[in-house]
């Protein structure tokens, strides 16, 4: 069985990933899998099953027309598309990942450079008002700005990494079967690791309130002179800095995925007329634009526009955090998500056209 | 014997496919073994050729697809004859008894 799918993979390896390359390979699979399945049944080695599923198959030529082959080799908009070799696919992965990380480890380390102050406190109770106080607050807040820094070198360096890739993000871009393959299968493997770190973080997230909550039981028991309260605050922040962690990795790996299999479904359209007399774009030819097919053929109405989608639910995110660590009002600033959401609809509404 | 030349047959691929529509639905497999069987294994369809003929007579109307279960729980796409397609196969039938009027008086048994 192996053989015959692995025939039929190299059939199909150099053509491109289109809706109807995809359902004749479909379908010839179902045909070959039933005739080796029922020639086993009849008692046929598994070789001789093969070789006559093989003999059998025919000729890709015969179905180029139904593959719609010269569609493609005629139409402008595909001739554009830029290829992403499997290489470049396993580089772009690895890559991706290793971003992933340093996104995630960035937000944690801005989560935990609260604690230092937090904590900064506790200590001072604990040594008592001596030399010691005198500098424990400059250094817990020195270390806060410290790791805040250390934050944003990860944000910037990995972003500068991942300018490389940024295409995939932009530009119409092709793949062929295997290599849609490829990263379909990678990420199938990857969908039970998110389930896992996706479900740890947001129990960690849920059960952070537990040290405060214990530290100020035991601090009504045992009386310290340790304000406990505080460094149970500071355990909270550890844990949540941990889950969220775990999220936004999760999160953006996954992504990952959708990145490229989204390059694949964008299309470039033209968008200008010739303008060759005012000499823009080269002055040779027409302006073009790429656009998603999830937007259904719609564009925004200008740069700005665009740069208020980008940046919409990076925002949103962060009123939210802001507004939930502030004022500690978890129980309701959830509401912020489908206000959010419904807002969202009616922006790109307004902010984009159909060409 | 010699085998069919496929270049003969393409023509009537679509008309034995149909035949074999015309009572129920079927898919890939299923036909393709029936036409070994009914052609007494003198004809086997290829798997491309088949596939060809299916998409080419969806998109002149003849057939319609759909997926469908089996027991097994395995999804196959199956094919059904349209009204079109039932016009088309009566064409088709007629057009053979045409042609092998006039092809027999070409063939000569003694030689």
């Amino acid at each position: 069985m192996e053989t015959i799918k692995n025939y039929l993979e190299n059939m199909f390896a150099n053509l491109p990933n289109t809706p109807q390359v995809k359902k004749a390979k479909d379908e010839l699979w179902q045909m070959m899998e039933d005739k080796y399945n029922e020639l086993i049944s009849e008692g046929m080695s598994d070789n001789a099953a093969v070789g006559t599923v093989i003999s059998e198959f025919g000729n890709l030529d015969e179905i180029a027309d139904e593959l719609g082959i010269e569609e493609i080799v005629e139409s402008a908009d595909n001739v554009e598309k830029r290829e992403i070799s499997l290489d470049e696919v396993k580089e772009f992965l690895t890559v991706a990942k290793k971003q992933a990380w340093q996104i995630a480890i960035g937000v944690a380390i801005c989560i935990l450079s609260i604690v230092p102050p937090m904590a900064s406190e506790a200590i001072e109770e604990y040594m008592g008002k001596g030399v010691w106080s005198h500098f424990s607050e400059g250094i817990c807040m020195s270390s806060m700005f410290v790791m805040v820094a250390i934050a944003v070198i990860l944000f910037i360096y990995s972003s500068v990494v991942m300018k490389k890739w940024e295409f995939i993000e932009k530009e119409a871009c092709s793949m062929s079967v295997a290599t849609a393959d490829y990263v379909k299968e990678e990420e199938n493997a990857f969908i039970p690791k998110y389930a896992i770190l996706m479900s740890i973080g947001v129990a960690l997230c849920i059960i952070s309130v537990v040290p405060v909550a214990f530290m100020d039981g035991l601090n009504n028991v045992i009386k310290s002179s340790i304000d406990l309260e505080d460094l149970g605050g500071s355990f909270m922040f550890v844990v949540v800095a941990i889950g969220v962690m775990l999220i936004v990795y999760a999160a953006n790996s996954k992504g990952r995925f959708e990145k490229l299999i989204k390059a694949t479904l964008r299309r470039k359209v033209a968008i200008g007329g010739k303008d060759s007399e005012n000499g823009t774009n080269g002055g040779s030819g027409n302006v073009y634009t790429y656009v998603d097919d999830e937007n259904d053929g719609r564009v925004y109405i200008s740069p700005a526009a665009e740069t208020i989608m980008d940046v919409y639910w990076p925002s949103i995110t962060c009123i939210y955090l802001c507004w939930s660590f502030i004022t500690f009002d978890w129980h309701i600033s959830w509401i912020i998500w489908p206000i959010a959401g419904v807002l969202h609809g009616a922006l790109k509404s307004i902010l984009m056209k159909r060409i | 014997m010699s085998n069919i030349s496929s270049d003969v047959i393409r023509g009537y691929n679509d008309t034995m496919i149909l035949y074999l529509l015309w009572e129920q639905p079927s898919y890939g497999y299923e036909i393709s073994k029936q036409i070994k069987s009914l052609s007494e294994e003198k004809y086997i369809i290829k798997e491309t050729t088949l596939y060809s003929a299916f998409t080419r007579m969806e998109k002149n109307g003849y057939v319609e697809s759909f997926s469908s279960d089996e027991n097994g729980g395995k999804r196959r796409t199956y094919y059904r004859i349209t009204d079109a397609g039932r016009q088309y196969y009566k064409e088709k039938c007629s057009e053979w008894h045409l042609t092998k009027d006039v092809i027999e008086n070409f063939i000569r048994d003694d030689i």
